[in-house]
Protein backbone atom coordinates (compact mmCIF):
# COMPACT_ATOMS: atom_id res chain seq x y z
CA UNK A 1 0.00 0.00 0.00
CA UNK A 2 1.43 3.35 -0.97
CA UNK A 3 1.07 5.69 1.91
CA UNK A 4 1.50 9.42 2.23
CA UNK A 5 3.62 10.32 5.25
CA UNK A 6 2.64 13.10 7.66
CA UNK A 7 5.51 15.12 6.19
CA UNK A 8 4.19 14.66 2.66
CA UNK A 9 0.69 15.79 3.68
CA UNK A 10 2.17 18.87 5.36
CA UNK A 11 4.32 19.58 2.30
CA UNK A 12 1.36 19.30 -0.10
CA UNK A 13 -0.77 21.51 2.19
CA UNK A 14 2.00 24.09 2.18
CA UNK A 15 2.22 24.02 -1.64
CA UNK A 16 -1.56 24.53 -1.79
CA UNK A 17 -1.55 27.30 0.81
CA UNK A 18 -3.78 25.38 3.20
CA UNK A 19 -3.28 25.57 6.94
CA UNK A 20 -4.08 22.27 8.64
CA UNK A 21 -4.43 21.42 12.32
CA UNK A 22 -2.48 18.33 13.50
CA UNK A 23 -5.81 16.44 13.70
CA UNK A 24 -6.66 17.39 10.12
CA UNK A 25 -3.23 16.32 8.90
CA UNK A 26 -3.75 12.92 10.50
CA UNK A 27 -7.27 12.52 9.11
CA UNK A 28 -6.27 13.57 5.59
CA UNK A 29 -3.16 11.36 5.68
CA UNK A 30 -5.38 8.32 6.16
CA UNK A 31 -8.05 9.35 3.65
CA UNK A 32 -5.69 10.52 0.91
CA UNK A 33 -3.49 7.42 1.32
CA UNK A 34 -6.50 5.18 0.63
CA UNK A 35 -7.32 7.12 -2.55
CA UNK A 36 -3.72 7.24 -3.81
CA UNK A 37 -3.41 3.52 -3.10
CA UNK A 38 -6.48 2.90 -5.25
CA UNK A 39 -4.80 4.81 -8.11
CA UNK A 40 -2.08 2.18 -8.26
CA UNK A 41 -4.34 -0.02 -10.39
CA UNK A 42 -3.38 2.32 -13.24
CA UNK A 43 0.19 1.07 -13.20
CA UNK A 44 -1.14 -2.16 -14.78
CA UNK A 45 -2.18 -0.33 -17.94
CA UNK A 46 0.36 -0.30 -20.76
CA UNK A 47 0.53 3.28 -22.03
CA UNK A 48 3.66 2.96 -24.18
CA UNK A 49 3.34 5.25 -27.18
CA UNK A 50 -0.05 6.65 -26.09
CA UNK A 51 -0.51 10.40 -26.43
CA UNK A 52 -1.97 12.16 -23.38
CA UNK A 53 -5.41 13.85 -23.63
CA UNK A 54 -5.80 17.22 -21.99
CA UNK A 55 -9.02 18.26 -23.75
CA UNK A 56 -11.67 16.58 -25.88
CA UNK A 57 -12.79 19.24 -28.36
CA UNK A 58 -9.90 19.03 -30.83
CA UNK A 59 -10.14 22.80 -31.21
CA UNK A 60 -6.93 24.82 -31.33
CA UNK A 61 -6.16 28.52 -31.09
CA UNK A 62 -9.68 29.89 -30.91
CA UNK A 63 -9.47 33.65 -31.16
CA UNK A 64 -11.80 36.54 -31.66
CA UNK A 65 -11.24 39.96 -33.17
CA UNK A 66 -10.15 42.62 -30.75
CA UNK A 67 -12.85 45.20 -30.53
CA UNK A 68 -12.30 48.50 -28.79
CA UNK A 69 -15.27 49.76 -26.84
CA UNK A 70 -15.12 53.43 -27.82
CA UNK A 71 -18.05 54.47 -25.67
CA UNK A 72 -15.85 54.94 -22.61
CA UNK A 73 -12.87 56.79 -24.10
CA UNK A 74 -12.28 60.42 -24.85
CA UNK A 75 -11.81 61.31 -28.54
CA UNK A 76 -8.28 60.51 -29.85
CA UNK A 77 -5.82 63.34 -30.30
CA UNK A 78 -2.92 63.04 -32.80
CA UNK A 79 -3.17 59.19 -32.84
CA UNK A 80 -3.07 59.05 -29.05
CA UNK A 81 -5.82 58.19 -26.64
CA UNK A 82 -6.32 60.87 -24.07
CA UNK A 83 -7.23 59.79 -20.56
CA UNK A 84 -7.81 61.81 -17.45
CA UNK A 85 -4.71 62.28 -15.32
CA UNK A 86 -4.45 60.07 -12.29
CA UNK A 87 -1.64 61.92 -10.49
CA UNK A 88 -1.72 65.53 -9.42
CA UNK A 89 1.23 67.82 -10.11
CA UNK A 90 1.49 68.47 -6.39
CA UNK A 91 1.77 64.76 -5.55
CA UNK A 92 5.23 63.93 -4.33
CA UNK B 1 -52.55 28.90 -5.47
CA UNK B 2 -52.55 26.34 -8.26
CA UNK B 3 -53.65 22.86 -7.17
CA UNK B 4 -52.17 20.83 -9.97
CA UNK B 5 -48.64 21.92 -10.81
CA UNK B 6 -47.96 21.60 -14.55
CA UNK B 7 -45.30 18.95 -15.24
CA UNK B 8 -44.03 20.06 -18.64
CA UNK B 9 -43.26 23.25 -20.55
CA UNK B 10 -46.20 22.44 -22.81
CA UNK B 11 -48.70 22.16 -19.91
CA UNK B 12 -47.17 25.20 -18.33
CA UNK B 13 -47.53 27.36 -21.41
CA UNK B 14 -50.98 25.99 -22.29
CA UNK B 15 -52.15 27.05 -18.84
CA UNK B 16 -50.73 30.52 -19.41
CA UNK B 17 -52.25 30.73 -22.91
CA UNK B 18 -55.69 29.62 -21.71
CA UNK B 19 -55.46 31.91 -18.71
CA UNK B 20 -56.00 28.95 -16.36
CA UNK B 21 -53.38 30.69 -14.26
CA UNK B 22 -51.03 33.65 -14.58
CA UNK B 23 -47.24 33.64 -14.27
CA UNK B 24 -47.69 35.50 -10.96
CA UNK B 25 -49.95 32.65 -9.73
CA UNK B 26 -47.30 30.12 -10.73
CA UNK B 27 -44.46 31.94 -9.00
CA UNK B 28 -46.64 32.40 -5.90
CA UNK B 29 -47.46 28.69 -5.85
CA UNK B 30 -43.84 27.62 -6.17
CA UNK B 31 -42.72 30.10 -3.50
CA UNK B 32 -45.33 28.92 -1.02
CA UNK B 33 -44.37 25.29 -1.70
CA UNK B 34 -40.71 26.14 -1.08
CA UNK B 35 -41.64 27.92 2.14
CA UNK B 36 -43.76 24.99 3.29
CA UNK B 37 -41.54 22.05 2.36
CA UNK B 38 -37.97 23.21 1.87
CA UNK B 39 -37.19 23.70 5.57
CA UNK B 40 -36.89 19.91 5.65
CA UNK B 41 -35.42 19.26 2.23
CA UNK B 42 -32.92 22.17 2.16
CA UNK B 43 -32.76 22.33 -1.61
CA UNK B 44 -32.38 26.13 -1.86
CA UNK B 45 -29.61 28.41 -0.59
CA UNK B 46 -31.11 31.68 -1.84
CA UNK B 47 -34.65 32.49 -3.02
CA UNK B 48 -34.89 35.34 -5.53
CA UNK B 49 -38.48 36.22 -4.62
CA UNK B 50 -38.47 39.85 -5.68
CA UNK B 51 -36.92 39.17 -9.06
CA UNK B 52 -39.21 36.18 -9.63
CA UNK B 53 -42.34 38.31 -9.09
CA UNK B 54 -40.89 41.07 -11.26
CA UNK B 55 -40.22 38.59 -14.09
CA UNK B 56 -43.65 37.00 -13.62
CA UNK B 57 -45.39 40.36 -13.96
CA UNK B 58 -43.36 41.03 -17.08
CA UNK B 59 -44.39 37.63 -18.45
CA UNK B 60 -48.09 38.30 -17.84
CA UNK B 61 -47.74 41.69 -19.51
CA UNK B 62 -46.08 40.15 -22.58
CA UNK B 63 -48.83 37.51 -22.85
CA UNK B 64 -51.53 40.16 -22.56
CA UNK B 65 -49.89 42.28 -25.23
CA UNK B 66 -48.85 39.63 -27.73
CA UNK B 67 -51.16 36.70 -27.05
CA UNK B 68 -50.16 33.40 -28.70
CA UNK B 69 -47.33 35.09 -30.58
CA UNK B 70 -45.49 35.73 -27.34
CA UNK B 71 -44.69 32.02 -27.07
CA UNK B 72 -43.13 31.95 -30.54
CA UNK B 73 -40.94 34.90 -29.68
CA UNK B 74 -39.97 33.57 -26.23
CA UNK B 75 -39.75 29.76 -26.36
CA UNK B 76 -39.44 29.42 -22.58
CA UNK B 77 -41.90 32.17 -21.69
CA UNK B 78 -43.01 31.83 -18.06
CA UNK B 79 -40.97 28.69 -17.39
CA UNK B 80 -39.83 28.80 -13.77
CA UNK B 81 -36.20 27.72 -13.40
CA UNK B 82 -33.89 27.32 -10.42
CA UNK B 83 -30.10 27.49 -10.77
CA UNK B 84 -27.42 25.48 -9.04
CA UNK B 85 -25.61 27.99 -6.87
CA UNK B 86 -22.47 27.93 -9.00
CA UNK B 87 -24.15 29.82 -11.87
CA UNK B 88 -23.25 33.49 -11.53
CA UNK B 89 -26.42 35.57 -11.33
CA UNK B 90 -26.07 39.33 -11.48
CA UNK B 91 -27.09 40.94 -8.20
CA UNK B 92 -28.10 37.62 -6.62
CA UNK B 93 -25.80 35.95 -4.11
CA UNK B 94 -23.78 33.04 -5.54
CA UNK B 95 -21.97 30.88 -2.99
CA UNK B 96 -20.92 27.62 -4.71
CA UNK B 97 -22.37 26.24 -1.44
CA UNK B 98 -19.08 27.21 0.18
CA UNK B 99 -18.48 29.49 3.18
CA UNK B 100 -15.63 31.00 1.15
CA UNK B 101 -18.20 32.77 -1.04
CA UNK B 102 -20.84 33.19 1.65
CA UNK B 103 -21.49 36.83 0.80
CA UNK B 104 -20.43 36.97 -2.86
CA UNK B 105 -22.73 38.90 -5.21
CA UNK B 106 -21.73 38.59 -8.90
CA UNK B 107 -21.33 41.59 -11.18
CA UNK B 108 -22.70 39.73 -14.18
CA UNK B 109 -24.75 36.71 -15.24
CA UNK B 110 -23.22 33.91 -17.30
CA UNK B 111 -24.16 33.05 -20.88
CA UNK B 112 -26.66 30.32 -19.98
CA UNK B 113 -28.50 32.45 -17.41
CA UNK B 114 -28.69 35.27 -19.95
CA UNK B 115 -29.90 33.01 -22.76
CA UNK B 116 -32.59 31.44 -20.61
CA UNK B 117 -33.79 34.85 -19.47
CA UNK B 118 -33.85 36.09 -23.04
CA UNK B 119 -35.97 33.04 -23.88
CA UNK B 120 -38.54 34.29 -21.36
CA UNK B 121 -37.89 32.08 -18.32
CA UNK B 122 -38.23 33.15 -14.69
CA UNK B 123 -35.49 32.59 -12.08
CA UNK B 124 -36.85 31.52 -8.69
CA UNK B 125 -33.68 30.85 -6.72
CA UNK B 126 -30.29 29.25 -6.28
CA UNK B 127 -30.10 25.61 -5.34
CA UNK B 128 -27.96 23.83 -2.81
CA UNK B 129 -25.16 21.52 -3.94
CA UNK B 130 -21.95 19.94 -2.71
CA UNK B 131 -19.57 22.85 -2.13
CA UNK B 132 -17.74 23.71 -5.38
CA UNK B 133 -19.69 20.80 -6.96
CA UNK B 134 -17.42 18.32 -5.14
CA UNK B 135 -19.48 15.30 -4.22
CA UNK B 136 -21.93 12.59 -5.13
CA UNK B 137 -24.46 12.95 -2.31
CA UNK B 138 -25.07 16.63 -1.58
CA UNK B 139 -23.61 16.18 1.90
CA UNK B 140 -20.52 18.30 1.22
CA UNK B 141 -22.52 21.54 1.17
CA UNK B 142 -21.38 24.10 3.74
CA UNK B 143 -25.07 25.02 3.99
CA UNK B 144 -26.17 21.59 5.21
CA UNK B 145 -27.14 18.46 3.26
CA UNK B 146 -30.16 18.29 0.95
CA UNK B 147 -32.63 15.47 1.64
CA UNK B 148 -34.28 13.17 -0.86
CA UNK B 149 -38.02 13.94 -1.12
CA UNK B 150 -38.71 10.24 -1.74
CA UNK B 151 -37.35 9.46 1.71
CA UNK B 152 -35.72 12.07 3.89
CA UNK B 153 -33.29 9.57 5.40
CA UNK B 154 -31.67 9.17 1.99
CA UNK B 155 -29.34 11.37 -0.03
CA UNK B 156 -30.71 12.96 -3.23
CA UNK B 157 -27.48 12.46 -5.18
CA UNK B 158 -24.93 15.13 -5.96
CA UNK B 159 -23.37 17.34 -6.61
CA UNK B 160 -26.45 19.13 -8.06
CA UNK B 161 -28.53 17.88 -5.12
CA UNK B 162 -30.81 20.90 -4.79
CA UNK B 163 -31.49 21.01 -8.54
CA UNK B 164 -32.68 17.38 -8.53
CA UNK B 165 -34.88 17.95 -5.50
CA UNK B 166 -36.28 21.27 -6.76
CA UNK B 167 -37.67 19.53 -9.85
CA UNK B 168 -38.81 16.34 -8.08
CA UNK B 169 -40.60 18.25 -5.31
CA UNK B 170 -42.13 20.84 -7.69
CA UNK B 171 -40.21 23.87 -6.46
CA UNK B 172 -39.45 24.84 -10.06
CA UNK B 173 -40.33 23.28 -13.42
CA UNK B 174 -36.69 22.86 -14.42
CA UNK B 175 -33.32 23.33 -12.77
CA UNK B 176 -29.93 24.18 -14.21
CA UNK B 177 -27.00 22.12 -13.01
CA UNK B 178 -23.45 21.04 -13.89
CA UNK B 179 -21.95 17.59 -14.49
CA UNK B 180 -18.21 17.04 -14.07
CA UNK B 181 -18.64 13.35 -13.28
CA UNK B 182 -22.32 12.53 -12.88
CA UNK B 183 -23.36 15.62 -10.93
CA UNK B 184 -26.48 16.07 -13.09
CA UNK B 185 -27.22 12.42 -13.85
CA UNK B 186 -26.85 11.18 -10.27
CA UNK B 187 -29.34 13.55 -8.61
CA UNK B 188 -31.72 13.12 -11.56
CA UNK B 189 -31.44 9.36 -11.17
CA UNK B 190 -31.86 9.44 -7.37
CA UNK B 191 -34.80 11.87 -7.48
CA UNK B 192 -36.73 10.23 -10.35
CA UNK B 193 -36.33 13.00 -12.92
CA UNK B 194 -34.53 13.53 -16.26
CA UNK B 195 -30.96 14.86 -16.37
CA UNK B 196 -28.93 15.91 -19.41
CA UNK B 197 -25.14 16.10 -19.45
CA UNK B 198 -24.50 17.66 -22.88
CA UNK B 199 -21.45 17.16 -25.09
CA UNK B 200 -18.38 18.96 -23.72
CA UNK B 201 -18.16 22.06 -25.91
CA UNK B 202 -21.85 22.44 -26.69
CA UNK B 203 -22.98 24.72 -23.83
CA UNK B 204 -21.00 27.71 -22.56
CA UNK B 205 -19.25 27.54 -19.20
CA UNK B 206 -18.90 31.33 -19.14
CA UNK B 207 -20.16 32.60 -15.79
CA UNK B 208 -20.26 29.20 -14.13
CA UNK B 209 -17.74 28.70 -11.30
CA UNK B 210 -15.13 26.30 -12.67
CA UNK B 211 -14.50 22.95 -11.05
CA UNK B 212 -12.45 20.82 -13.49
CA UNK B 213 -12.17 22.70 -16.73
CA UNK B 214 -11.63 19.81 -19.15
CA UNK B 215 -14.66 17.95 -17.76
CA UNK B 216 -17.32 20.50 -16.65
CA UNK B 217 -20.58 20.22 -18.64
CA UNK B 218 -23.45 22.65 -18.34
CA UNK B 219 -26.83 20.93 -18.38
CA UNK B 220 -30.18 20.68 -16.69
CA UNK B 221 -32.82 18.64 -14.90
CA UNK B 222 -36.46 18.36 -16.01
CA UNK B 223 -39.46 16.02 -15.70
CA UNK B 224 -39.49 15.03 -19.35
CA UNK B 225 -37.02 14.39 -22.16
CA UNK B 226 -39.02 16.73 -24.36
CA UNK B 227 -38.43 19.63 -21.92
CA UNK B 228 -34.77 18.72 -21.70
CA UNK B 229 -34.50 19.16 -25.46
CA UNK B 230 -36.36 22.50 -25.42
CA UNK B 231 -33.99 23.93 -22.83
CA UNK B 232 -30.90 22.56 -24.60
CA UNK B 233 -32.01 24.30 -27.81
CA UNK B 234 -31.84 27.61 -25.89
CA UNK B 235 -28.58 27.07 -24.02
CA UNK B 236 -26.29 25.52 -26.64
CA UNK B 237 -23.97 27.19 -29.13
CA UNK B 238 -20.99 29.48 -29.51
CA UNK B 239 -21.01 32.65 -27.39
CA UNK B 240 -17.59 34.16 -28.14
CA UNK B 241 -16.63 33.78 -24.48
CA UNK B 242 -15.97 30.09 -23.91
CA UNK B 243 -13.34 29.02 -26.46
CA UNK B 244 -14.21 25.31 -26.21
CA UNK B 245 -17.58 25.77 -27.93
CA UNK B 246 -18.66 24.46 -31.31
CA UNK B 247 -22.01 24.95 -33.00
CA UNK B 248 -23.76 21.73 -33.90
CA UNK B 249 -26.41 21.10 -36.50
CA UNK B 250 -29.72 19.49 -35.64
CA UNK B 251 -30.23 16.36 -37.63
CA UNK B 252 -32.96 13.89 -38.46
CA UNK B 253 -32.42 10.77 -36.40
CA UNK B 254 -32.18 7.74 -38.68
CA UNK B 255 -34.16 4.50 -38.68
CA UNK B 256 -32.96 1.17 -37.29
CA UNK B 257 -31.24 2.55 -34.25
CA UNK B 258 -28.89 0.33 -32.31
CA UNK B 259 -28.14 0.54 -28.61
CA UNK B 260 -24.96 -0.96 -27.18
CA UNK B 261 -24.80 -2.64 -23.80
CA UNK B 262 -21.27 -2.41 -22.37
CA UNK B 263 -20.81 -5.70 -20.58
CA UNK B 264 -18.22 -4.28 -18.17
CA UNK B 265 -20.88 -2.02 -16.60
CA UNK B 266 -22.91 -5.04 -15.55
CA UNK B 267 -20.13 -7.14 -14.05
CA UNK B 268 -19.97 -7.45 -10.28
CA UNK B 269 -21.17 -4.93 -7.75
CA UNK B 270 -24.27 -3.80 -9.62
CA UNK B 271 -27.37 -3.76 -7.42
CA UNK B 272 -30.05 -6.30 -8.42
CA UNK B 273 -32.90 -3.82 -8.58
CA UNK B 274 -30.83 -1.43 -10.73
CA UNK B 275 -29.94 -4.25 -13.11
CA UNK B 276 -33.52 -5.52 -13.31
CA UNK B 277 -34.88 -2.05 -14.02
CA UNK B 278 -32.43 -1.61 -16.91
CA UNK B 279 -33.43 -5.03 -18.24
CA UNK B 280 -37.09 -3.88 -18.21
CA UNK B 281 -36.16 -0.64 -19.98
CA UNK B 282 -34.33 -2.67 -22.63
CA UNK B 283 -37.51 -4.66 -23.26
CA UNK B 284 -39.47 -1.43 -23.78
CA UNK B 285 -36.96 -0.36 -26.43
CA UNK B 286 -36.92 -3.80 -28.05
CA UNK B 287 -40.69 -3.66 -28.49
CA UNK B 288 -40.10 -0.40 -30.35
CA UNK B 289 -37.76 -2.25 -32.73
CA UNK B 290 -34.56 -0.92 -31.28
CA UNK B 291 -31.80 -3.48 -31.69
CA UNK B 292 -29.43 -4.23 -28.80
CA UNK B 293 -25.79 -5.21 -29.28
CA UNK B 294 -23.27 -6.23 -26.67
CA UNK B 295 -20.22 -3.97 -26.76
CA UNK B 296 -17.01 -3.88 -24.78
CA UNK B 297 -15.31 -0.95 -23.08
CA UNK B 298 -12.53 -2.83 -21.27
CA UNK B 299 -10.65 0.20 -19.91
CA UNK B 300 -13.69 1.84 -18.33
CA UNK B 301 -12.78 0.01 -15.14
CA UNK B 302 -9.91 2.48 -14.87
CA UNK B 303 -12.16 5.49 -15.49
CA UNK B 304 -12.70 6.35 -11.84
CA UNK B 305 -8.98 6.34 -10.95
CA UNK B 306 -8.24 8.32 -14.10
CA UNK B 307 -10.98 10.81 -13.25
CA UNK B 308 -9.93 11.22 -9.60
CA UNK B 309 -6.43 12.20 -10.75
CA UNK B 310 -7.34 14.58 -13.58
CA UNK B 311 -10.21 16.28 -11.78
CA UNK B 312 -8.43 17.17 -8.50
CA UNK B 313 -5.44 18.37 -10.53
CA UNK B 314 -7.72 20.83 -12.34
CA UNK B 315 -9.57 21.65 -9.09
CA UNK B 316 -6.34 22.54 -7.31
CA UNK B 317 -5.60 25.00 -10.07
CA UNK B 318 -9.11 26.49 -10.34
CA UNK B 319 -9.48 26.95 -6.58
CA UNK B 320 -6.08 28.65 -6.42
CA UNK B 321 -7.79 31.95 -7.20
CA UNK B 322 -9.72 31.87 -3.93
CA UNK B 323 -7.12 33.56 -1.79
CA UNK B 324 -9.35 35.78 0.34
CA UNK B 325 -8.22 38.88 -1.53
CA UNK B 326 -10.16 38.89 -4.77
CA UNK B 327 -13.32 37.11 -3.63
CA UNK B 328 -14.85 36.29 -0.29
CA UNK B 329 -13.18 34.67 2.69
CA UNK B 330 -9.70 33.17 2.97
CA UNK B 331 -8.66 29.56 2.40
CA UNK B 332 -9.37 28.50 5.98
CA UNK B 333 -13.04 28.62 5.00
CA UNK B 334 -12.71 25.67 2.60
CA UNK B 335 -14.56 22.57 3.81
CA UNK B 336 -12.95 19.15 4.15
CA UNK B 337 -13.78 17.87 0.67
CA UNK B 338 -12.39 20.96 -1.07
CA UNK B 339 -9.23 20.64 1.02
CA UNK B 340 -8.92 16.95 0.13
CA UNK B 341 -9.29 17.61 -3.59
CA UNK B 342 -6.92 20.59 -3.58
CA UNK B 343 -4.30 18.46 -1.80
CA UNK B 344 -4.87 15.41 -3.97
CA UNK B 345 -4.52 17.57 -7.09
CA UNK B 346 -1.44 19.31 -5.77
CA UNK B 347 0.04 15.89 -4.93
CA UNK B 348 -0.51 14.29 -8.36
CA UNK B 349 0.96 17.38 -10.04
CA UNK B 350 3.91 17.69 -7.69
CA UNK B 351 7.50 16.97 -8.62
CA UNK B 352 8.24 13.26 -8.41
CA UNK B 353 4.61 12.17 -8.78
CA UNK B 354 3.54 13.91 -12.01
CA UNK B 355 4.59 11.06 -14.31
CA UNK B 356 3.26 8.25 -12.13
CA UNK B 357 -0.17 9.82 -11.67
CA UNK B 358 -1.14 12.85 -13.76
CA UNK B 359 0.69 12.01 -16.96
CA UNK B 360 -0.38 8.34 -16.71
CA UNK B 361 -4.02 9.34 -16.20
CA UNK B 362 -3.99 11.63 -19.24
CA UNK B 363 -2.73 8.72 -21.36
CA UNK B 364 -5.34 6.30 -20.03
CA UNK B 365 -7.95 8.96 -20.83
CA UNK B 366 -6.82 8.63 -24.45
CA UNK B 367 -7.28 4.85 -24.32
CA UNK B 368 -10.79 5.20 -22.85
CA UNK B 369 -11.76 7.72 -25.55
CA UNK B 370 -10.51 5.41 -28.32
CA UNK B 371 -12.58 2.53 -26.94
CA UNK B 372 -15.68 4.71 -26.78
CA UNK B 373 -15.13 5.90 -30.37
CA UNK B 374 -14.73 2.33 -31.52
CA UNK B 375 -17.94 1.28 -29.78
CA UNK B 376 -19.85 4.07 -31.52
CA UNK B 377 -18.83 2.70 -34.92
CA UNK B 378 -21.35 -0.07 -34.26
CA UNK B 379 -24.08 1.63 -32.21
CA UNK B 380 -26.00 4.91 -31.98
CA UNK B 381 -26.24 4.99 -28.20
CA UNK B 382 -24.89 3.17 -25.17
CA UNK B 383 -27.21 2.16 -22.33
CA UNK B 384 -25.80 1.83 -18.82
CA UNK B 385 -26.66 2.27 -15.16
CA UNK B 386 -26.12 5.76 -13.72
CA UNK B 387 -24.91 4.48 -10.35
CA UNK B 388 -24.16 1.04 -8.94
CA UNK B 389 -26.92 1.24 -6.29
CA UNK B 390 -30.20 3.06 -5.60
CA UNK B 391 -29.98 6.15 -3.30
CA UNK B 392 -28.03 5.45 -0.10
CA UNK B 393 -28.60 6.73 3.43
CA UNK B 394 -27.41 10.11 4.68
CA UNK B 395 -24.08 9.67 6.47
CA UNK B 396 -23.42 6.25 4.95
CA UNK B 397 -20.31 7.24 3.00
CA UNK B 398 -19.25 10.61 4.45
CA UNK B 399 -16.30 9.38 6.47
CA UNK B 400 -14.91 7.27 3.63
CA UNK B 401 -14.05 9.50 0.64
CA UNK B 402 -12.90 6.56 -1.51
CA UNK B 403 -16.26 4.81 -1.07
CA UNK B 404 -18.04 8.05 -1.99
CA UNK B 405 -15.84 8.49 -5.10
CA UNK B 406 -16.78 5.00 -6.32
CA UNK B 407 -20.43 6.15 -6.58
CA UNK B 408 -19.30 7.93 -9.77
CA UNK B 409 -17.94 4.79 -11.41
CA UNK B 410 -20.49 4.66 -14.28
CA UNK B 411 -20.59 8.41 -14.77
CA UNK B 412 -16.89 8.98 -15.49
CA UNK B 413 -16.79 7.56 -19.04
CA UNK B 414 -19.01 10.29 -20.51
CA UNK B 415 -17.04 13.12 -18.89
CA UNK B 416 -13.59 11.76 -19.72
CA UNK B 417 -14.57 11.29 -23.37
CA UNK B 418 -16.71 14.44 -23.67
CA UNK B 419 -19.83 12.64 -24.97
CA UNK B 420 -23.43 13.51 -24.02
CA UNK B 421 -25.50 11.40 -21.65
CA UNK B 422 -29.16 11.49 -20.71
CA UNK B 423 -30.41 10.02 -17.41
CA UNK B 424 -34.01 8.79 -17.50
CA UNK B 425 -36.16 7.43 -14.63
CA UNK B 426 -37.24 3.80 -15.02
CA UNK B 427 -39.27 2.96 -11.92
CA UNK B 428 -38.97 2.51 -8.18
CA UNK B 429 -37.30 0.03 -5.84
CA UNK B 430 -39.45 -2.03 -3.50
CA UNK B 431 -38.64 0.62 -0.87
CA UNK B 432 -40.08 3.29 -3.18
CA UNK B 433 -36.80 4.92 -4.17
CA UNK B 434 -36.16 6.02 -7.77
CA UNK B 435 -34.33 3.91 -10.34
CA UNK B 436 -33.06 4.92 -13.76
CA UNK B 437 -30.57 4.44 -16.57
CA UNK B 438 -28.38 6.56 -18.80
CA UNK B 439 -28.12 6.74 -22.58
CA UNK B 440 -24.76 7.96 -23.82
CA UNK B 441 -24.42 9.26 -27.36
CA UNK B 442 -21.89 10.38 -29.92
CA UNK B 443 -20.48 13.87 -29.52
CA UNK B 444 -22.96 16.57 -30.57
CA UNK B 445 -25.63 13.94 -31.22
CA UNK B 446 -27.92 14.82 -28.33
CA UNK B 447 -30.80 14.58 -30.83
CA UNK B 448 -30.42 10.77 -30.94
CA UNK B 449 -30.67 10.64 -27.14
CA UNK B 450 -33.73 12.91 -27.12
CA UNK B 451 -35.34 10.76 -29.82
CA UNK B 452 -34.78 7.54 -27.86
CA UNK B 453 -35.73 9.16 -24.55
CA UNK B 454 -39.01 10.47 -25.95
CA UNK B 455 -39.81 7.06 -27.42
CA UNK B 456 -39.29 5.55 -23.97
CA UNK B 457 -41.32 8.17 -22.13
CA UNK B 458 -44.19 7.83 -24.63
CA UNK B 459 -44.42 4.14 -23.74
CA UNK B 460 -43.89 4.45 -19.97
CA UNK B 461 -44.98 6.79 -17.22
CA UNK B 462 -42.15 6.48 -14.72
CA UNK B 463 -41.52 10.21 -15.08
CA UNK B 464 -45.06 10.68 -13.72
CA UNK B 465 -44.12 9.05 -10.38
CA UNK B 466 -44.16 11.64 -7.61
CA UNK B 467 -42.76 11.55 -4.07
CA UNK B 468 -45.60 11.44 -1.53
CA UNK B 469 -46.38 14.22 0.90
CA UNK B 470 -45.55 17.24 -1.24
Amino acid sequence: MSKLTINEVDHVAKLAKLTLTPEETKKFQKQLSAVVDYFNELQKVDTTGVEPTSQTTGLLNITRNDEIDVTNILPPKDDYFVVSSILNKNDK
Amino acid sequence: MINKIPQSIEDFQNGLKNKSFSAVDLVGTYLSRIEKYDKDLNSFITISKEKAYEDAKRTDRIINEKGQKAFEEYPLLGVVISYKDIYLTKGIRTTAASKVLEGYIPEYSGTVVKRLEEAGSIMIGKTNCDAWAHGSSGENSDFGPTKNPWNKNYIPGGSSSGSGVAVAADFSLAAMATDTCGSIRLPANYCGVVGLKPTYGSVSRYGVIAMASSLDSIGHITHTVSDSQKIFECTKGVDGKDSTLKNSQNFIVGQNLKIGIPKEFFEGGLDNEVEKSIEEARKVFEKLNIEFVEITLPSTKYAISTYYIIQPAEVSSNLGRFDGIRYGNDRNFFGDEAKRRIMLGTFVLSSGYYDAYYSKAMKIRTIIIKEVEKAFEKVDAIMAPVAPTPPFKLGEKVSDPLKMYLTDIFAATANLSGIPSLAIPSGLTKNKLPLGFQLMGKKFEEDTLFHLGKMYQNKTNFHGNKPQGY
